[in-house]
């Protein structure tokens, strides 16, 4: 988490998490006491916006860690059941990430709804923070990693059952020692927040904002239970929907906060008779089957980059072990593996800001917005599957290479409508150098693939030409 | 399942229907059992427009074909309505089952058992908004689904399930039935590719069709068939997001480019007359989404 | 080496209407390497110019571009060549004047028989006499033969003409075995009353003192008859009762019989004729193609059946078909007279379903959806759209009305059952087989399309 962050979670006595001693070196936060004011230089408004920021962060960095760990399931060596398995885990993990995505979309629905700015980005391997649930760490899958995201994931109480200390243990020494961080306690805060009467007034929630938030219909349509985007041989019944809620008022973003919460632990007392299965349960499951040794995962590296590595981090916290991938054609990959991804954040922030339209016979640009971040999800997918295949090395050797991920330099929107169009056509323009360059090797496996995502931009940036026109003309006339 | 798939006849992978409209299926000959080859063939001097590839068969009630009829006899012994499980005609021995309803057909598997397959299904959807989901009646399948376990009983005869009495409307598929053993035909003639006979007559497969066609042209709104009758042309971004184009049937040149939904009384859409009178000219080929000729 | 049986290929060709006297040009649609998602494109491919008098192939030629009307704007018509083939010791190969010779016959043995009709009015009045059928008799020789409908319930002398077909005159350089059929001009035939408007029509050939086909309505329909369904689908008055006009088209369809008497070998094919293919550059998602490949082979598609270029060529179709339509209109979202105008929406409130927008409204711009569609076809050549089995409606599920079943594809569009459109079981199971084997695979990004050669260098 960014030093900006950080400080407003440590100033306030009242906001610190208290913490419960525990057998040698391992502490579990306690649930959050309701602050009774906010931290210093926040007004209540401003620090419930705050905290949703916080909550993206996580939100943000959990997916784009799963994602990561479902991408390095699978591998050329595999065979028999541990390919069954790895092919079923990457299934489960990858549905696991998607729900993240609607968490953060959500999210973003309750800043609309309250007036505060979207919050997509992320920084890189950020260092922990009292809420950060673990060291950010894009690595291939281990009983190790799972042992962290089943704990960050674990409703309160299943932490002192013997199965969940020892689980517990394991998660903290994979993160070197430190505490697991529930991320419900998080939400559990950012309920109280909520529903502080004193905190936040009823004029702090905007109702009109709700052409401008995301809606169900518009971005779940495909992703409703059993129909998750996957192959869903295992029990596609029991999994869950994507969570994308708008909301409407005080009460609206409590039940919101609520179900995110939900979703991810599934607190007891909801029993064998839950229909849908949590992050936690889900990856419990897989945790207490996944082996010791010999994971069913390919030979991928831990925080991949396009950058030589940095000397120290800002920080001065955390592990910051990265890859630089150098071979120069698994290089060109990866660039445009990040292209992509800052078009998804971007495309997904800029349809926050376009009307849903009001007449339903006239579509606005939303629609197209939507379809595109739909378009960048598919193709983050596919250029993984391709980059895990590569070799990291230019020298040759057995390390494939890995979807880095990057932080890209900005998301900020720009003001003027034309301008937003101008970001759509230099990420594309980018897109095509590298797509270019890539379908000019000989030796290149996907021209396929690129000679489409080729074709698809080039129709994408006509009608990103046409909007821009369109705006400037707005522009000019008002 | 560790399955790759592995390439078919001629160039990889590709649908033989494909190859066909791409002209890279020419052969100069095809093994008398290779049926698939045989239905795909195109002849010499033959544009892609004579395949059955170009050819909709989501019909109702069709464009070139009313496929549906191919099943009206599939069953010896009774005729069946082509898109209702309801018996229109019999043979004499068959008269009991005139009107009644085939609800249900069972295939004997090649070793035990049998396949089984209902019919009926029931429409299921709320009656309001964002209510919770009602039954809203019961309705037959359409055929080529529904039955595609029975062709490959061809010259057997399978269980059949009527209803017991006739039954003008439809029924719920729970309803009592009567089993009877109907012989199914050969789809194709022996060792062909062609419809057998005993399935079709001459004018059978456009029986059901529109007449004239050009009425249907101007009546069905164009949830069947965009891709041979279009309706969304000469398309582009528009300049606050929305595309913009014409609809097909909209007298060209008549102001701002606007789609004009269907709507019989509307004087921008062509009418009736015009397209009975002067189809081959107000009616415009579309190449690349645009109007062409 | 004998002949063992005969064949006629294609087993089934259709022809399309149109009134030129020059048939259309031979073409080939491909899917450009190099713009994969953009429209197919079409290149002149080699046809023939039958000599009207002779018979005769009297030249070939390959055409630079298409034109699919004449000079004069006549639409031209689509005439299918149907081909004989010889069954040799289990091989077919087209039947030559030199496979003939080895059997010492002569091309003047060869007989064929042309049987097509036009039943439309027969199917509802439920009257024989309103059977329109057209009969060569067995001819020979390469004189054009005229398809002339012939009807008791017509004016005396008249018939309605479904075109012509003629026997090619083999030659030298074409020695095949093969006929044309050339179908009619698309033209409408009325009654002999006032319900009849002459502008409308070619000729009146319906006697209306003889038969009731104008003046019909489903609504009175013999009980034995039970109407189409969709009922009232003919030219009528416009009056509540969906009077027929008593109209008649020279559509047709029926069979090409050939024969050889002294070999006791014969064959037959069907033929049809259907209007034009008005978008030559995009087809259907589910075509007569993919039904009888389905009767063929079955609804289950082996191992070695499967391809990701078949899941392909579906998607392209889906966006093709979205491409040609008006998406927004067809959700559901426009509203015309006070309610939802023609789509599957309103035809679902007539079936008692609440009357609503099928996809959130704000998504469904035309341009939209087709950018969707690419992006999963991109997705399925990138190895990782094995998911889309799931969005796929299956057979049995066409009565599913809720939110979630209307959405799944194909979307928006009708199928044989009047309910959602549900793709054929065989072409379900090849995109849930594709998209097993792409997830199975041990590199998914393997199970992929042949490399496309590297783009030669294409002069503009």
């Amino acid at each position: 988490m960014r030093s900006s962050l950080r400080r407003y979670l440590v100033s306030t006595p009242a906001a610190r998490p208290r913490r419960r001693a525990r057998a040698k070196a391992i502490d579990v936060l306690e649930a959050v006491q309701a602050p009774s004011a906010p931290p210093a230089e926040l007004s209540w408004h401003d620090y419930a916006v705050f905290l949703l920021h916080v909550a993206s962060e996580i939100e943000h960095a959990l997916m784009v860690q799963y994602l990561y760990a479902a991408y390095s399931l699978g591998g050329a060596n595999l065979a028999g059941t541990r390919h069954e398995n790895a092919r079923q885990w990457r299934e489960v993990i990858l549905g696991i990430a998607k729900e993240e995505m609607g968490h953060l979309i959500t999210v973003q629905n309750i800043l609309r709804l309250i007036g505060g700015p979207l919050h997509l980005e992320r920084e890189d391997y950020p260092f922990r923070s009292d809420f950060y649930p673990f060291h950010f760490l894009l690595e291939p899958l281990t009983k190790n990693s799972l042992a962290k995201y089943v704990v960050a994931e674990a409703p309160e109480d299943w932490l002192d059952t013997k199965e969940g200390k020892e689980v517990v243990e394991r998660a903290a020494k994979a993160d070197d020692g430190r505490q697991i961080v529930r991320v419900g306690m998080l939400y559990e805060l950012l309920v109280e927040v909520f529903g502080n009467e004193g905190a936040l007034t009823d004029e702090d929630f905007r109702a009109d904002t709700a052409p401008y938030q995301a809606s169900w219909d518009e971005w779940a349509r495909g992703y409703g239970a059993g129909e998750r985007g996957n192959i869903g041989q295992e029990s596609p019944k029991r999994t869950p929907d994507v969570l994308v809620i708008p909301a409407a008022d005080r009460a609206g973003v409590v039940d919101a906060l609520q179900q995110i919460a939900r979703q991810g632990e599934a607190p007891a007392g909801r029993g064998a008779d839950t229909p849908e299965e949590s992050h936690f349960k889900r990856f419990l499951k897989i945790y207490k089957v996944f082996p010791e040794r010999n994971p069913p995962s390919r030979n991928i590296p831990t925080n991949p980059t396009t950058q030589p590595p940095q000397e120290g981090d800002a920080d001065g916290e955390g592990p910051t072990v990265c890859s630089p991938i150098t071979n120069t054609h698994s290089m060109l990959w990866a660039n445009l593996f990040n292209v992509r991804y800052r078009k998804l954040l971007f495309t997904l922030k800029h349809a926050f800001h376009v009307q849903a339209g009001d007449a339903v016979d006239r579509p606005t640009a939303r629609g197209n917005l939507i379809s595109w971040t739909f378009g960048e999800m598919y193709n983050l997918r596919s250029i993984a599957a391709i980059l895990v295949t590569l070799p990291l090395n230019d020298g040759g050797g057995d390390e494939r290479a890995g979807p880095p991920f990057s932080v890209p330099y900005t998301l900020a929107l720009p003001d003027w409508d034309s301008d937003k169009w101008r970001v759509h056509r230099d990420l594309i323009a980018a897109a095509e150098t590298l797509i270019h360059q890539l379908d000019e090797d000989p030796d290149e496996a996907q021209h396929a693939y690129l000679r489409a995502l080729r074709d698809h931009d080039r129709q994408t940036l006509e009608v990103v030409e046409r909007l821009l026109t369109g705006a400037e003309q707005q522009e000019a006339n008002a | 399942m560790k399955a790759r798939p592995k390439n078919q006849t001629a160039r990889a992978g590709k649908p033989l229907a494909v190859q066909a409209m791409e002209g890279t299926f020419a052969p100069k000959n095809i093994a008398a059992d290779a049926l698939l080859e045989q239905l795909s063939y195109r002849a010499a001097g033959n544009p892609p427009g004579t395949l059955p590839t170009t050819a909709i068969s989501n019909c109702f009630p069709g464009l070139e074909f009313d496929f549906r009829n191919v099943w009206k006899n599939i069953f010896v012994g009774i005729e069946l309505h082509e898109s209702d499980n309801l018996v229109v005609g019999t043979d004499q021995a068959h008269e009991a089952l005139r009107f009644r309803r085939l609800v249900r057909i069972r295939v004997p598997r090649r070793r035990s058992g049998a396949i089984e397959q209902t019919l009926i299904t029931i429409v299921r959807g709320p009656s309001t908004a964002g209510g919770a989901a009602e039954d809203l009646g019961p309705t037959a399948l359409e055929w080529t689904n529904a039955l595609a376990h029975v062709v490959a009983a061809a010259g057997r005869e399978i269980t059949c399930e009527f209803t017991r009495q006739e039954a003008g409307g439809q029924v719920d598929p729970g309803v009592a039935t009567e089993a009877f053993q109907l012989q199914v035909r050969a789809f194709f003639q022996p060792d062909t590719a062609v419809i057998s006979r005993e399935l079709l007559t001459p004018g059978q497969l456009t029986q059901s069709l529109c007449s004239p066609w050009q009425n249907d042209y101007r009546e069905c709104a164009c949830y069947y068939w965009a891709a041979s009758r279009p309706d969304y042309v000469n398309v582009e971004a528009g300049p606050n997001g929305p595309s913009a184009g014409e609809n097909w049937m909209q007298v060209r040149g008549s102001g701002a480019r606007q789609y004009q939904p269907d709507d019989f009384d509307s004087p921008g859409l062509l009418t009736y007359e015009d397209i009975f009178r002067r189809w081959e000219t107000v009616l415009r080929f579309e190449i690349a989404g645009r109007d062409t000729d | 080496m004998t002949i063992r049986a005969l064949r006629i290929l294609p087993p089934l060709a259709i022809g399309r209407l149109g009134s030129s006297p020059e048939p259309l040009e031979n073409y080939d649609v491909r899917v450009s390497d190099r713009d994969p998602l953009g429209f197919r494109e079409i290149h002149g491919a080699l046809t023939f110019v039958v000599d009207a008098d002779t018979g005769g192939i009297r030249r070939s030629y390959t055409p630079e571009s298409v034109r699919f009307k004449d000079a004069r704007g006549r639409v031209k018509p689509v005439a299918p060549f149907l081909e004989v083939w010889a069954d040799v010791d289990g091989t077919l190969v087209p039947l030559t004047t030199a496979l003939l010779a080895r059997e010492n016959i002569g091309v003047d043995a060869i007989e064929w028989c042309v049987q097509v009709g036009n039943q439309k009015a027969f199917r509802r009045t439920g009257q024989a006499r309103d059977r329109i059928d057209a009969n060569t008799d067995w001819f020979r020789g390469h004189a054009r033969q005229s398809l002339a409908g012939r009807c008791a319930n017509f004016l005396p002398r008249k018939t309605l003409p479904f075109g012509h077909v003629q026997f090619i005159r083999p030659t030298d350089e074409f020695p095949e075995i093969r006929l044309r059929f050339t179908p009619a001009k698309g033209v409408i035939y009325g009654a002999n009353d006032d319900r009849t408007r002459s502008e409308d029509v070619a000729d009146v050939i319906y006697d209306s003192g003889r038969g009731s086909w104008s003046g019909y309505t489903d609504g009175d329909a013999d009980p034995s008859t039970i109407v189409t369904n969709p009922g009232g689908i003919y030219a009528n008055t416009g009056d509540d009762r969906t009077t027929s006009r008593g109209y008649l088209d020279d559509e047709c369809d029926g069979i090409v019989e050939v024969r050889i008497a002294s070999l006791n070998l014969g064959a037959f094919a069907r033929i049809g004729a259907g209007p034009p293919d008005y978008a030559p550059d995009s087809f259907p998602v589910r075509t007569i193609a993919d039904e009888l490949e389905q009767i063929l082979l079955g609804p289950h598609v082996g191992d070695d059946e499967v391809s990701p270029e078949w899941t392909e060529e579906i998607l392209r179709r889906a966006f093709e078909t979205v491409r040609l339509q008006n998406t927004t209109v067809l959700n559901g979202n426009s509203v015309i007279n006070g309610g939802p105008a023609n789509s599957m929406a309103l035809q679902d409130s007539r079936l008692g379903r609440a009357a609503e927008p099928i996809m959130a409204p704000a998504i469904v711009d035309s341009i939209a959806l087709r950018a969707l569609h690419q992006s999963v076809f991109a997705a399925l050549r990138g190895g990782t759209a094995a998911w889309f089995a799931e969005v796929l409606r299956e057979y049995e599920e066409v009565g599913d009305l809720t939110n979630a079943g209307r959405r799944k594809m194909p979307a928006m569009m009708r199928g044989s059952d009047g309910l959602h459109l549900a793709l054929t079981r065989r072409q379900y199971n090849a995109v849930r087989a594709s998209g097993n084997a792409q997830a199975n695979a041990e590199d998914p990004t393997s199970v992929t399309f042949t490399t496309p050669a590297p783009p030669a260098e294409e002069a503009e």
